[in-house]
């Protein structure tokens, strides 16, 4: 073996960075094709799977071609029909294949083995994926004849078809990383695949929906060019709908918000997942959530903004708050997987590379997470509601807007004052209703409990305190007969009694004078207060773990330095014995 | 953890942890090494040392904590406290420097089924990043040593297990590591492959190489190793050379029993069979040797009915302290008086019986020795001995003696 020790040899000038990508490609991705090569069943699936879609797609066009449509409106309809499939096929068949990777790995017991060849955890990831992808891309392109199918009629051009096919790729490359983002959290293949698949189904035509139909109806308004109704719209808006800045906001900047977040993401969360639990997990989510937070809260923030009536204003941002709030609340059960401070490996690997404090700030610990959690949730709230605040508040004063808000039936126009409050008021519960969500979290983290313990009994509180004080008012209200508000501030607890606040200002005093919005402020304050209770226990307890651990480690490096010692003066006795006798 | 704590030393260092890791690192140091899992403790201040070029089982029942040991030795889990040295890496803050200098073959662990067993090398060494331009010369150096180079287009999958598991020992070489740390090689492995894989581990061991493995398979650890550990329920019971620990026990057992007198009692009957193991005697419970000028001169004859076979005791000759008694097989052309009447008189000899026809059984007391005068003992006598065969192998006597049978 010494013969061919790889120290012995003369190390190779390396390659520059693109020139690796060719020369030393990944081998987790070589070593995966290898294998699927092996695989007898891969051609079969494929050849199954373009028949069954060019008969689809003829039978569609058959029936189509009875009822006297033109060429032009039956190439338009093949070309929605073969990239709806052909979403749904990436959708299901991408995080299928990717699920399979990183569990068969685990289940299979060849995981340590490759951990231990020292390849990172990136470089799994990246392999994987590449792999995945690979798999993935080879359904499309055995797909892509059938797709062509649009150009006999016309209906669509070569640039939308394209276009649609680089989506479709960009789709798969998104389905595949949520499935490894899967697979690397299970251990068991067959779980890594039914939970999958599962998300998958029940996802992806949500997503199909709203971002498909739902939308085509919102871009048909703006740009008529652009057919109504047709999930498959946007790579017919970039040739279809003029240039300018909806063209950039819409078509360029929205779309790559929407695939690099979600791609960001689902990649730091297979790396983190990857990464063993003593090692530094934390700053890849960390960065993501540091950079991404204030685009999308900008993004909320935006629709109401730039909306053309007061009552859109409101109704967008009330809508952004709330995917906003969704977003940082799903950030706050994301990051009860920190540990209490940073492992002994980590403290040594940042004194080693001399970091500065943000790359600490930035590292594994549970009180900095929740900072910085807390800190970009609450100003991302509160910077929602001031922008559109700002933007309502600026905008000139048109004709009254048509009522047609929260309550249908009110005659009441609410004014200008009103559409304030009302962006006002939402925002004003849901950013102390978040640090109590992320204290709730970290305390019940700080607790000791896994992290999935922790998530599983915030959910739990967070769902009663949801649900419970409309339960009671409800009941309240019915036993008692009560056809006012009066048993409504009973639900002020409730984080969904922020939109009753909204309301009330669509009808004031129509019918009592219960405090509504006093009661969902007083709510709102004792539920920030809470959590910054909550925060402070957590940081306590936390604190008191690292002291407990510290004190641990300082003894048992003191015991190895007075062994180290006693065998230091016992090497060295023997010595100055010789010294002695020469 | 405050970012001031006090850390593992050195401080800040790149390489082993102390001067004296440097000049006189073993290859592996494990130093109070405590691990928990939940409110569990699965290892309670684990201390011991692997010295280079040594081959080191590592011994414990099911749930003894093992596997965790060498997990945390392979960088693949964080111990709660102690430390645990590589060539003086230690493998909590050096887990890149450990990785590059051991081997590690997990229990049980799998292969890649659909790539030949030349795609499999290439694979790791690929992700080993060994050298480019060396690459095939290790691989096929790899496979030479470990004999796969006739299989090397055959698909894993098509393989006996036996050889998938030479196939894995053949992957940890890949990148020339220091140390081998290797969980149950030979688990669910049939004799022959078990011998192949300890002859393998002998050759590896004439390269340098240092070998830390577990093993449930006592009589192939004690071929094989230089030294063990033996670990039961969380906690080292003892560790070093397997003749140092036999010498240690002896010399333990018999300061026991000095410093107790030694009563006039019978051996228990009920009990013949913890005695013939050879077991120490538990706290407490004291064997029965008859000062020579008290025992009987004539045989006695005891009938064993659970072993079924006869047995005689003979007088022992003169000893000063008292020892636990082994036993031995004796493949002899004699019959059983003349056995017996070769043996009576022979120092430290207890006992002949017949368990077969040409083959008996000596109780005695000492080392090897005793053996040699008891052969020689018969070849005087005229009795023609074709061999002779420890009951017990000396790692198994030991590991029965020093563990309970506890699990946790």
């Amino acid at each position: 073996m010494a013969a061919v020790s790889p120290s012995a040899a003369i190390p190779p000038k390396r390659p520059g960075r693109i020139a690796r990508i060719f020369k030393e490609p990944n081998a987790i991705w070589m070593r995966e094709m290898r294998q699927s090569a092996r695989l007898g069943r891969t051609p079969w699936i494929l050849f199954a799977l373009s028949l069954t879609i060019s008969l689809l797609m003829c039978s569609i066009g058959g029936i189509a071609a009875t009822d006297n449509a033109s060429p032009a409106s039956l190439g338009g309809a093949l070309f929605q029909t073969f990239f709806s499939i052909g979403l749904f096929v990436v959708m299901i068949i991408g995080p299928t294949a990717a699920a399979n990777s990183i569990a068969s790995e685990r289940e299979g017991r060849t995981w340590e083995a490759v951990l231990l060849t020292g390849l990172s955890p990136k470089d799994i990831a990246r392999g994987k994926f590449v792999a995945a992808y690979t798999s993935i891309a080879m359904h499309i392109v055995v797909l892509a004849p059938v797709g062509a199918l649009p150009f006999l009629f016309g209906g669509v051009t070569p640039v939308e078809v394209v276009v649609a096919f680089a989506f479709l790729f960009i789709f798969a490359a998104l389905a595949v990383a949520f499935g490894l983002a899967v697979s690397s959290l299970m251990s068991s293949l067959r779980g890594a695949i039914v939970v999958t698949l599962i998300l998958a189904i029940c996802i992806g035509p949500l997503l199909y929906a709203l971002f498909g139909f739902g939308t085509s109806f919102a871009i048909h308004k703006l740009w008529s060019d652009v057919p109504e109704g047709f999930p498959v719209w946007l790579p017919l808006a970039y040739t279809r709908a003029p240039f300018g800045l909806e063209y950039v906001l819409l078509l360029i900047a929205v779309p790559l918000l929407l695939i690099l977040v979600p791609a960001w993401f689902l990649y730091e969360v297979t790396v983190a997942n990857l990464t063993g639990e003593t090692d530094d997990r934390s700053t890849g989510l960390k960065r993501w959530f540091f950079a991404c937070t204030p685009l999308l809260a900008l993004a909320c923030a935006l629709p109401g903004a730039v909306a053309l009536t007061e009552d859109e204003r409101v109704k967008w941002s009330v809508m952004g708050e709330t995917t906003f709030a969704a977003y940082v609340g799903f950030c706050a059960l994301l990051f009860a997987f920190d540990p209490a401070g940073p492992s002994r490996r980590v403290l040594v690997h940042w004194r080693r590379m001399n970091a500065g404090v943000l790359r600490r700030f930035f590292g594994p610990g549970l009180p900095k997470t929740a900072s910085l959690v807390v800190l970009m949730g609450f100003l991302g709230l509160l910077g929602i509601a001031a922008i559109d605040l700002v933007a309502l508040y600026l905008q000139p004063a048109a004709s009254p807007t048509a009522s047609s808000s929260w309550t249908y039936l009110s005659p009441y126009s609410p004014t200008r004052s009103d559409r304030l409050a009302q962006i006002f008021v939402f925002g004003a519960y849901c950013a102390p209703y978040f640090v109590f969500t992320i204290g709730l979290v970290a305390y019940f983290r700080s607790r000791g409990h896994s992290p999935w313990i922790a998530r599983l009994i915030a959910g739990a509180i967070l769902f009663l305190a949801g649900a419970a004080p409309w339960v009671v008012a409800a009941i309240g209200g019915v036993v008692t007969s009560s056809h006012d508000d009066t048993w409504l501030v009973v639900a002020a607890p409730s984080p969904f009694f922020a939109y009753a606040m909204v309301g009330r200002y669509d009808h004031p005093g129509t019918s009592d004078d219960t405090p509504i919005v006093q009661a969902g402020l007083a709510c709102a304050i004792m539920w920030g207060l809470i959590g910054l209770v909550f925060l402070v226990l957590a940081g306590r307890k936390c604190a008191r773990a690292v002291r407990e651990q510290n004190a641990l480690f300082a003894s048992t490096e003191a015991a190895l330095r007075a062994e180290d010692d006693v065998r230091a003066a016992a090497a060295v006795a023997p010595l100055s014995e010789t010294a002695g006798a020469t | 953890m405050t970012e001031d704590a006090p850390l593992s030393q050195p401080p800040s260092s790149q390489g082993p942890t102390s001067w004296l890791d440097q000049t006189s690192a073993p290859a592996i140091r494990v130093r109070h090494l405590w691990h928990r899992f939940g409110k569990l403790d699965v290892l309670r201040d684990v201390t011991f040392e692997v010295g280079h070029g040594e081959i080191f089982g590592f011994i414990g029942p099911n749930g003894a904590g093992k596997t965790t040991t060498i997990r945390i030795m392979a960088t693949l889990l964080e111990p709660l406290s102690g430390r645990v040295e590589v060539d003086g890496f230690d493998v909590s803050v050096d887990p890149e420097a450990v990785r590059k200098i051991i081997g590690y073959m997990p229990d049980h662990a799998g292969v890649y089924e659909r790539v030949t067993v030349r795609e499999y090398l290439e694979f790791f060494a690929d992700a080993y990043k060994v050298a480019p331009d060396a690459n095939y010369s290790v691989v096929d150096a790899v496979m030479e040593l470990t004999d796969l180079t006739k299989l090397e287009a055959k698909l894993v999958a098509t393989m006996s297990k036996g050889m998938k598991q030479r196939l894995q020992l053949a992957r940890t070489l890949l990148h020339d590591p220091k140390v081998l740390v290797l969980d149950e090689p030979a688990s669910d492995l049939d004799p022959r492959a078990r011998i192949e894989i300890r002859d393998l581990l002998v050759e590896l061991r004439s390269m340098g190489k240092t070998i830390f493995l577990s093993s449930h398979i006592l009589t192939e650890l004690a071929d094989v190793c230089t030294s063990v550990a033996i670990l039961e329920r969380g906690r080292l019971v003892v560790a070093g050379p397997i003749s140092d620990i036999a010498r240690r026990l002896e010399e333990a057992a018999a300061q026991r029993q000095a410093q107790q007198p030694s009563p006039q009692v019978q051996v228990p009957r009920e009990q013949p069979q913890q005695q013939l193991q050879g077991t120490l005697p538990a706290a407490g419970m004291q064997t029965a040797i008859l000062p020579p000028q008290q025992q009987p001169q004539q045989n006695v004859t005891t009938e064993m009915p659970a072993a079924g076979y006869r047995q005689t005791e003979i007088e022992p000759a003169p000893q000063t302290i008292s020892v636990p008694r082994r036993r031995l097989k004796v493949r002899a052309f004699g019959q059983l008086p003349a056995v017996q009447s070769a043996l009576t008189g022979v120092p430290n000899v207890y006992a002949v019986s017949q368990i077969t026809n040409g083959l008996f059984l000596v109780t005695y007391v000492g080392d090897d020795q005793t053996i040699a005068a008891i052969v020689s003992s018969l070849v005087a006598a005229q009795i023609a001995v074709a061999g002779v065969e420890p009951e017990r192998s000396e790692l198994e006597r030991i590991f029965l003696e020093v563990t309970k049978g506890e699990v946790q």
